[in-house]
């Protein structure tokens, strides 16, 4: 396996009114390709920040980073499934899956079908032709989520994508992301702010400090595959979470006092 | 059916005539018109509140309807009792329906001075027809009072839309630009546009003809615009754009897929402004000079005291308004797809 994405020592300061602010301290990863690794931390350590970045729509202002390409010259190298989704209102369901496939310049013949197939996946395909004002939160959660893998990048990029889906529906999306994940062998780095998710979904949590953001720590999850549902109940999970949440605990805590 | 509120209404409804009764005999009827008007029409509305209430689901919406229609001819029907009773004065205030016999003697009668009537003299279209075809149909309605306001104030607004559009985006998208561009906007944006006809007038050939009123709404709707689509631009949520690169969305692709239809809304509710602007400045250019016009129309009975025909000169800008308007609907329902559902709401 290669590195597909590495940070070192990396810094994001804004500069606005106020003065400087750091919204990012110091990240260094590491990310091979076809891992599934997931981020978690406290709201306002950086996350989006940080992945933003990493998709090339902004910069560090310190700091190495390097994302390495594949083979494929057409294969796009990221694509992002943002927090607020980002689908275009103006789109319908089917027109916003196929945009990447349009900007390429895929005949929309070709785009068409495969933005269907995807749809016909996450079972929207009877929403192809609404527009996004008239689907449900849940709905258009997942059709930026294959927004992205209709596009069919190298690297997958979320950021927080089932956080304002309700328990049920997260864990049916949660199963049906592990098993594209299964079939695309995509690098992936997943936001999160649910813990369970994170080491339920990924093959390494990154634990991320109180801003400004640091990746503090690194946690392999060696729970075999497949995981179903009932991977929540196994001794290892419980034990890996009161592990990770002894340490997340503390920075949420950090966190909040910072608010005040 | 609810028992509580039918006994309301049918103490209400005979208190309600009881009272009228009583200010009637007490000569309020005559000496506190507005004072009785007002007090009518708060319990009026109160009882058809109520009874609205009362109506079962299944009529809902064309009781609601009926609501819509009838309340205004209520009103037109008081206000006609009023007028020809001499309660309210008829000069300033002619009953609706002389208004409206003037409104259609205005439509057949040509007017002495312009020698032309609002739509420009529609019995001789059909004489017309079988002399010069459609075209002399064509220039009957343009000597029209209609026409001459209607071509004004859409050449004007599209004269003045589309360089305020490109303006628009360009300042919007290049900070350069907004910058060196802001201030002198502004500071035009808020002087009234109809101040400058003056020196407009004095930079056509023909001062006295349709080229500087067209080009004085076109100003107005131009700086209007301009500072619109400019903000449009500048509202269009980051993550649209973020969005747009990371998908491969750059230069005038990104124009076409993302800024353009990301601002197009907020243009149109724009357009809808600017459009009522247009129609303010118009008629108030007729009002200062011209030889034809709805404005001129008006200003011209102001000056023979024929009031009935303000009001329809009035009702006139109203329906030329209502039209133009619907025009506008219209484009923005087959430009924005995506806004149809909520539109005619
Ligand atoms: N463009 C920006 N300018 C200034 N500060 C920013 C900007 N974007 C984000 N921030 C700040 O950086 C911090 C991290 O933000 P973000 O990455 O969104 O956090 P997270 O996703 O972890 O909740 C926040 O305090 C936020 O206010
Ligand atoms: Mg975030």
């Amino acid at each position: 396996m290669s590195v597909k994405i590495r940070c070192q020592g990396c810094q994001k300061v804004y500069r606005t009114a106020e003065g400087e602010f750091t919204a990012i301290g110091d990240a260094t990863l590491q990310i091979e390709e076809g891992q599934f690794v997931c981020i978690v931390g406290p709201s306002g350590c950086g996350k989006s920040t940080l992945l933003k970045i990493i998709a090339g729509l902004d910069y560090f202002t310190a700091g190495e980073f390097d994302v390495r390409h594949g083979e494929s010259r057409d294969q796009p190298i990221n694509n992002v499934v943002f927090q607020e989704y980002a689908i275009f209102p103006w789109r319908t369901v089917l027109e916003n899956v196929a945009f990447g496939l349009e900007m390429r310049g895929i005949s929309k013949k070709i785009r068409t079908e495969i933005a269907r197939e995807w749809l016909q996946k996450v079972g929207l395909s009877k929403f192809a032709n609404y527009f996004p004002d008239q689907i449900s939160g849940g709905m258009k959660q997942r059709v930026a989520i294959i927004r992205a893998l209709a596009n069919d990048p190298e690297i997958l990029l979320m950021d927080e994508p089932l956080g304002a889906l309700d328990a049920q529906s997260r864990l049916l999306i949660q199963e049906e992301l592990l098993k594209l994940w299964d079939e695309t062998k995509k690098t992936v780095l997943y936001v999160t702010h649910s813990l369970d998710e994170a080491i339920f979904l990924g093959d390494e949590v990154l634990l991320m400090s109180a801003n400004p953001g640091r990746i503090i720590k690194r946690y392999p999850i060696t729970i075999e595959r497949p995981r179903s549902i009932n991977t929540m109940n196994t001794g290892d999970f419980t034990r890996t979470r009161s592990e990770i949440w002894e340490k997340l605990a503390v920075e949420v805590g950090r966190s909040m006092a910072n608010q005040q | 059916m609810n028992p509580e509120k039918s006994i309301k209404l049918s103490v209400q409804i005979p208190l309600f005539l009881l009272l009228n009764l009583v200010l009637y005999f007490l000569d309020l009827w005559t000496n506190q018109v507005l004072m009785c008007l007002v007090i009518d029409v708060i319990i009026f509305g109160k009882i058809v509140n109520d009874a609205m209430k009362l109506v079962p689901v299944r009529y809902k919406k064309s009781s609601e309807r009926f609501v819509t229609l009838l309340f205004p001819i209520l009103l037109l029907s008081i206000w006609e009792i009023f007028a020809s009773t001499g309660k309210i004065n008829p000069t300033w205030f002619p009953e609706p329906t002389k208004i409206l016999a003037s409104l259609w003697e205005l439509i057949t009668v040509p007017e002495k001075f312009s020698e032309t009537t609002l739509l420009g003299r529609p019995w001789m279209i059909l004489e017309r027809y079988q002399e010069q075809g459609l075209e002399g149909v064509w220039k009957l309605i343009e000597e029209g009072h209609v026409w001459a306001t209607l071509y004004r104030v859409v050449m004007g607004f599209v004269i003045g839309l589309v360089p305020a559009v490109f303006c628009g985006f360009l300042m919007g998208m290049n900070k350069t630009i907004r910058l060196m561009f802001d201030s002198i906007l502004s500071a035009i944006y808020v002087l009234p546009k109809i101040a400058i006809f003056p020196i407009v007038m004095l930079v056509f050939a023909d001062p006295f003809g349709d080229a500087p009123r067209i080009a004085v709404v076109a100003l107005s709707v131009f700086f209007m615009m301009t500072i619109h689509t400019m903000g449009a631009v500048q509202n269009i949520e980051g993550i649209y754009i973020l969005a747009g690169h990371n998908y491969g969305a750059h230069g005038l692709k990104l124009f076409f897929k993302v800024i353009l239809p990301g601002s197009l809304p907020s243009i149109f509710s724009g357009m809808r402004v600017a459009l009522g602007m247009a129609l303010i400045v118009i008629i108030a250019v007729e009002f200062l000079r011209a030889e034809k016009g709805v404005g001129y129309l008006i200003y011209y009975n102001w000056e023979i005291l024929a009031p009935e025909k303000m009001y329809a000169g009035l009702i006139t800008v109203m329906l030329i308004g209502i039209l133009t308007t619907l025009v506008l609907k219209l484009l923005q329902y087959l430009a924005l797809p995506w806004k149809r559902h909520s539109l005619f709401k």
